[in-house]
C-alpha cells in the first residue's frame, strides 16, 4: 500500500507542529556527572543518671536514640564523559555543591518521659513541663547545617547559601543566609554574610546554637498594671520566653590574607539584633536590642619552615566594650620534638539579652607549656603538658552611701579573701602504634581552684581481621571537688568495645562502659551504632 | 607532701622524654622530618650504588633515569633497569665474577647486589609508588631542573638516594603560590570526592607534620586545635563539615572525648572551664536542664524552691551544693550584710559560668532586682555591679546596644550616670 502524499495543509501544520515542540523542548545539554554520598548513623544510647531529688539512691533511665543522615553532593555543574572526546577535560563552569545533615533523637527513658515531681502549689509536673530544656533530649528534629556552596564563579568568587555552621578559633554559631568570599588581586579576600541567626526557635532549629544567657523556661513577667516582675509560682507551668521566639537578623563582614606563606589574618566583624518582643518588657523598652556584636582579630605566622610557629586571636566584645576572648602562643619545632607555650585570657559574656553580662566582671588566664615528641614519624609519639589558671574576684567591694536605696555588701569582720586563686596540673602521654595495633598510656594530675583529679587511663586498639576491631579502655582517677563536702573519692572505670565492617559501606560499633566508685557499685552503660555509607560516583 | 608526688609524676615521665630524644639523631632544618610513610611508602633497595661517584663522571641523571623527562605520572617507574646499566657495566649474567680491567666499570653481579652470588634471583628493589600525583614532564618543560627538587646529590656526597631526596612540601610551595603554579592541595595529593585531601592509605592516615602550618596533628591536636580553627578554610581541604559538628554540637562527641564515669567528675572541670565546656555545649540550654532534671539545682519549678531556701537553713545546707555563707542573710531581714569568705559573689566573679551552668536569671532577679519578684521590696536591692560600673565604657555599651538587659532589673530602666533605679 502507497500512503497519499500529504497535502500542503498538513505539510504547514506538521511543520508548524514540530516547530512548537522544538521552541518548546528545552535546549539539549550535556551530560551532567556530579558526585555524592548519603551517610546515615543510628545511635542507641541506654545508661542511668543520678537523681538527686529524693533520695542518693534514686536513678533515673536514659534510652536515647540519635540518627542522623547525611547528604552531601559535588560537582553538580560538571559535564558528564563523553566517549566520544576521552581526552577532554571535563571542566564544569562553576564548582557547585550541597552539604547537609539531619539530626533526630529522642530519649525514651524516664529522664525525659517521667515525673519530674512537686511542688506542694503546682502539684505533680512531668519533666518537660517542669525543664523545656529536656524538650530537645526527647523530641527534637534539627538541620545542623544545609547550604548550597559556589566555588570559582567568574574565577574569584565563592558563595554559601542556606543553614551554615560557623566555627573559628575564638566562636562558633550557624545562621540561615548568604555568604559571599570575593578574592582580589592583590593577597586577600573579602568576605560578607546576612541572614538570620539560628536558635532555638528557628525552624528544625537547635538550642545548641541558641546564644547562650537565657533559658528556654521564663518563670517571671512584667506586670504593668503594677510596674513589678511577676512570678508564676501559683501557674501549671512556667511561660516561654517569647523574646527567644523573635527572629535575629544578623550580618557580618571579614577580610583575610590568601596566599601569603609566612603569614595569615583575618580581621572579622559580625553583629545580631532582635526585635523586642511585645508583653514581656515595660513599654519604654526600646524596639531592637543587640544579641551579639563582636569584632575578631586573629593572625598566625610560619617562620623556618614550621620552626616558629607564633599565632594569636583577641575578640573585642562591642556589647560589653571589651576584649572577651584572646589567646597568644608560638610553637617551638626543632627536629623531632616541638614546645609550646601559650596564654589565653577570657572574661565570659552572653546574649546581649543576658543579665550574666553584667555579673561577668573578672577574667581569667591560663597560662600553658606543651611538650610534643614525634621521633623519626614512627610509631612513638608523646606529649607533656602543663597549665596554670588564674582567677580574680573583686574583694573590696564598699557601701555607696550616696545610694542607700541600693545596697552592696562588705567582706565581714575577720573574713579574708584571696583576690586571686590557682588551678594547676601537669599531664604526659605516650602512643605506641603498630600495623593493626596502637596502645596509649595518659597521666594527669590538677590541683587548685576546683578540687583535685589525679590519675591516668590506658587504652588499646587492635585489629583482628580486616572487618573487625576491638578497643579497650581502664580508667583510674582520684578526685576531691574543693566546694562539694561530699564529692570525692576514687573511680575505677572500663570500657570495651568493638567495631564490625559488615559489608563495603556498613559498620557497627558496640560499647559497654562500667564504672565503680563509692557513689555505685555498678554504673553500666551501653552504646551501639550502625553506620550506613553509600559512595556511589555517577 | 602526697600532691607534690602525685605532681612530679607527669612531669617526671616528660623529663625522661625529654632525655630520650636526646639519644634520637638530629636531623637537619628547624622542623625537617622525614618523609611521610605514607606520602613516600618505605622502600627496600638492597643495592650498592654511589650517585656521587656516578655524577663524577659528568653523567646527567637522564642518562641513566631515561624516561623521567617524560614521565606523566608518579606511578611511573623511572629507576634505571638492568639494561641501562649494561650501557657501562659489561654485566654477564652468566659470569656473576666476570673481572674487568682497572679502570673500567665493575661487571660482577655483587658490586651492585652485594652478599649476591649470582644463584637465583638477586634481592628486589622495592619503590612504591608515591601517593601523590606527579608529572615529571610538566617540570622539565619549565626548565627546572633535577637539582632543585633532588637536591645535588655530587655536592651532598649522596650514594643510595632514598625518600630522603625526594621532595618535601615546602620546597613545592615554593612554586606552588597560587600565583606562579596552582595551590589547591589536590594539585598534588590525590583526591576524593568533594575535591578534599585523600586521608586513608593502606599505608596509614595521611596527616599534617607541621612544616607547613605548625598544624601538626600530634597527640593533643585533637582536643587542642583552637588555634587553627580560625582558618576553617584550610582544615576544609581535608574535613567535611561534619568533622566539626561531629564533636562540637555536643551530641555524637567521641565515645572517649570525656574519660570514664565524666558525670562524677566533670562538676571539677567545670569550675576551672578546662577544657572550655563552651566548645561543645551552651550552659542555659544544655547544663541547666540536666541539672534541673537531676535535681543538682532546686529551682522554682523542679523543686521545693520558695524564697526560704536562699537562706541559711539547715535545709539548705543538707540538700544543696553550696557551703555555708553562700548568701549573705536570708531576704527580708534587716540589717548591715557582710560577706563571708565563701559568699557566692567570689565564685561568681571567677568564673560565672559556674553559675550559669546551674541557675537561670530569675534567680539572680530575687535579689538584685531594683524591685524584687512579686513587688517583695522590703529591702534594699543588692548591688550586683561591679567597682567603677557607673559612668564605666562597658555600663554605657550595654546600656546603648540591649536595654532590654538592663529592664530586667530596673524597670524604671537604667541611666550610666547615676546609681540605677
Amino acid at each position: 500500500m502507497r500512503l497519499a502524499p500529504p497535502s500542503p495543509t498538513a505539510r504547514r501544520a506538521w511543520a508548524c507542529a514540530v516547530a512548537l515542540v522544538a521552541a518548546l523542548a528545552p535546549p539539549p545539554r550535556p551530560a551532567a556527572a556530579y558526585e555524592f554520598t548519603v551517610e546515615a548513623r543510628s545511635i542507641g544510647q541506654g545508661y542511668q543518671l543520678r537523681w538527686f531529688r529524693f533520695s542518693e539512691e534514686a536513678l533515673l533511665n536514659r534510652r536515647r536514640f540519635t540518627q542522623t543522615l547525611r547528604l552531601h553532593i559535588w560537582d553538580i555543574l560538571r559535564p558528564g564523559f563523553d566517549p566520544a572526546y576521552p581526552e577532554k577535560p571535563r571542566v564544569a563552569p562553576a564548582d557547585l555543591y550541597f552539604v547537609s545533615a539531619m539530626r533526630f533523637q529522642h530519649d525514651f527513658g524516664g529522664w525525659t518521659q517521667g515525673s519530674a515531681l512537686s511542688t506542694p502549689a503546682l502539684g505533680d509536673l512531668t519533666a518537660l513541663d517542669a525543664i523545656p530544656e529536656l524538650a530537645r533530649e526527647s523530641m527534637e528534629i534539627d538541620l545542623p547545617y544545609a547550604y548550597l556552596g559556589g566555588r570559582r564563579i567568574w574565577g574569584f568568587l565563592d558563595f554559601e547559601l542556606g543553614r551554615q555552621l560557623v566555627v573559628d578559633s575564638l566562636d562558633w554559631y550557624s545562621f540561615d543566609g548568604l555568604t559571599l568570599h570575593a578574592r582580589t588581586p592583590w593577597r586577600f579576600t573579602v568576605e560578607a554574610h546576612g541572614g538570620l541567626r539560628v536558635r532555638d526557635s528557628s525552624f528544625v532549629g537547635s538550642p545548641t546554637h541558641e546564644p547562650d544567657g537565657t533559658s528556654s523556661l521564663r518563670c517571671f513577667f512584667f506586670d504593668p498594671a503594677v510596674n513589678v516582675w511577676r512570678s508564676y509560682e501559683t501557674e501549671a507551668r512556667c511561660g516561654q520566653l517569647e523574646q527567644r521566639d523573635q527572629l535575629m537578623p544578623t550580618f557580618g563582614a571579614a577580610i583575610e590574607s590568601e596566599g601569603l606563606r609566612r603569614v595569615q589574618a583575618r580581621l572579622a566583624y559580625r553583629r545580631a539584633q532582635s526585635p523586642t518582643a511585645g508583653g514581656v518588657y515595660p513599654d519604654a523598652a526600646p524596639g531592637w536590642g543587640v544579641n551579639e556584636e563582636k569584632l575578631t582579630l586573629s593572625a598566625r605566622g610560619n617562620f623556618w619552615s614550621g620552626g616558629i610557629v607564633p599565632w594569636g586571636a583577641a575578640r573585642w566584645n562591642l556589647l560589653l566594650a571589651a576584649i572577651d576572648e584572646a589567646h597568644a602562643g608560638v610553637r617551638l619545632a626543632w627536629s623531632q620534638q616541638a614546645v609550646t607555650p601559650e596564654i589565653a585570657y577570657s572574661l565570659p559574656s552572653f546574649d546581649g539579652d543576658s543579665i550574666f553580662n553584667v555579673f561577668s566582671i573578672e577574667p581569667y588566664y591560663d597560662y600553658r607549656v606543651s611538650y610534643d615528641l614525634w621521633p623519626r614519624r614512627g610509631r612513638f609519639r608523646a606529649h607533656a603538658r602543663a597549665f596554670l589558671r588564674e582567677f580574680f574576684a573583686e574583694t573590696d567591694a564598699v557601701d555607696d552611701p550616696t545610694t542607700p536605696e541600693v545596697e552592696t555588701t562588705v567582706l565581714a569582720p575577720g573574713e579574708s579573701v584571696d583576690e586571686s586563686v590557682w588551678a594547676g596540673g601537669a599531664a604526659a602521654g605516650a602512643s605506641l602504634a603498630w600495623p593493626g595495633a596502637r596502645a596509649r598510656l595518659d597521666l594527669f594530675y590538677e590541683d587548685g581552684h576546683g578540687g583535685l583529679r589525679a590519675g591516668g587511663d590506658a587504652s588499646g586498639w587492635y585489629r583482628i581481621a580486616r572487618d573487625l576491631e576491638v578497643e579497650a579502655r581502664v580508667t583510674l582517677i582520684q578526685f576531691d571537688e574543693d566546694s562539694l563536702a561530699n564529692l570525692h573519692g576514687v573511680t575505677f572505670g572500663a570500657q570495651g568495645g568493638g567495631r564490625w565492617v559488615l559489608a563495603e559501606g556498613i559498620a557497627l560499633h558496640l560499647l559497654a562502659e562500667e564504672n565503680i566508685n563509692r557513689f555505685y557499685t555498678s554504673q553500666l552503660r551501653v552504646i551501639a551504632v550502625l553506620d550506613l555509607a553509600f559512595h556511589p560516583e555517577l | 607532701m602526697r600532691r607534690l608526688l602525685c605532681m612530679m609524676i607527669p612531669l617526671s615521665v616528660a623529663a625522661a622524654l625529654a632525655l630520650y630524644t636526646r639519644s634520637a639523631p638530629a636531623e637537619l632544618g628547624p622542623c625537617k622530618t622525614t618523609p611521610s610513610a605514607v606520602i613516600f611508602p618505605r622502600q627496600s633497595i638492597p643495592l650498592s650504588f654511589s650517585h656521587k661517584d656516578h655524577l663524577a663522571q659528568k653523567l646527567s641523571c637522564d642518562f641513566c633515569h631515561e624516561d623521567a623527562p617524560d614521565s606523566t605520572s608518579s606511578s611511573d617507574n623511572n629507576i634505571p633497569a638492568e639494561e641501562t646499566c649494561t650501557t657501562c657495566h659489561e654485566i654477564d649474567r652468566g659470569r656473576p665474577d666476570k673481572q674487568v680491567a682497572a679502570g673500567q666499570p665493575d661487571a660482577k653481579c655483587d658490586s651492585c647486589h652485594p652478599g649476591w652470588d649470582g644463584a637465583g634471583q638477586p634481592p628486589r628493589v622495592v619503590v612504591p609508588p608515591p601517593n601523590l600525583k606527579f608529572n615529571h614532564k610538566a617540570h622539565v618543560e619549565r626548565k627546572i631542573r633535577c637539582q632543585e627538587c633532588h637536591g645535588d646529590l655530587a655536592a651532598a656526597g649522596v650514594d643510595l638516594a632514598t625518600r630522603e631526596q625526594l621532595p618535601h612540601m615546602p620546597l613545592c610551595l615554593g612554586c606552588h603560590d597560587g600565583k606562579q603554579a596552582q595551590s589547591r592541595c589536590t594539585t598534588c595529593h590525590q583526591g576524593v570526592e568533594g575535591g578534599m585531601v585523600k586521608l586513608d592509605y593502606a599505608e596509614g592516615k595521611l596527616a599534617p607534620s607541621g612544616v607547613l602550618r605548625g598544624d601538626a596533628h600530634d597527640l593533643r591536636f585533637r582536643t587542642d586545635h583552637a588555634k587553627l580553627g580560625a582558618d576553617e578554610k584550610y582544615c576544609a581541604n581535608c574535613h567535611k563539615k561534619d568533622f566539626c559538628t561531629d564533636c562540637h554540637d555536643g551530641v555524637e562527641k567521641p565515645l572517649d572525648f570525656h574519660g570514664n564515669d565524666y558525670v562524677t567528675l566533670h562538676p571539677i572541670d567545670a569550675r576551672r572551664n578546662t577544657p572550655d565546656c563552651s566548645s561543645c555545649h551552651r550552659q542555659q540550654t544544655f547544663c541547666t536542664g540536666c541539672h534541673s532534671r537531676s535535681g543538682v539545682t532546686e529551682d522554682r519549678k523542679t523543686g521545693d524552691f520558695e524564697r526560704t531556701p536562699l537562706a541559711e537553713t539547715d535545709d539548705f545546707r543538707a540538700n544543696k551544693l553550696h557551703p555555708r555563707g553562700w548568701f549573705e542573710k536570708p531576704p527580708g531581714t534587716s540589717g548591715p550584710i557582710a560577706r563571708k569568705a565563701t559568699h557566692h559573689s567570689f565564685q561568681a566573679q571567677r568564673n560565672i559560668r559556674t553559675c550559669t551552668s546551674c541557675h537561670r536569671e530569675e534567680l539572680c532577679m530575687s535579689c538584685h532586682q531594683d524591685d524584687q519578684l512579686d513587688g517583695a521590696v522590703e529591702t534594699r536591692p543588692i548591688d550586683p555591679h561591679p567597682i567603677g560600673w557607673m559612668g564605666s565604657a562597658r555600663c554605657e555599651a550595654l546600656r546603648s546596644k540591649n536595654q532590654r538587659m538592663c529592664y530586667k532589673c530596673h524597670v524604671g530602666g537604667a541611666s550610666c550616670d547615676t546609681r540605677p533605679m
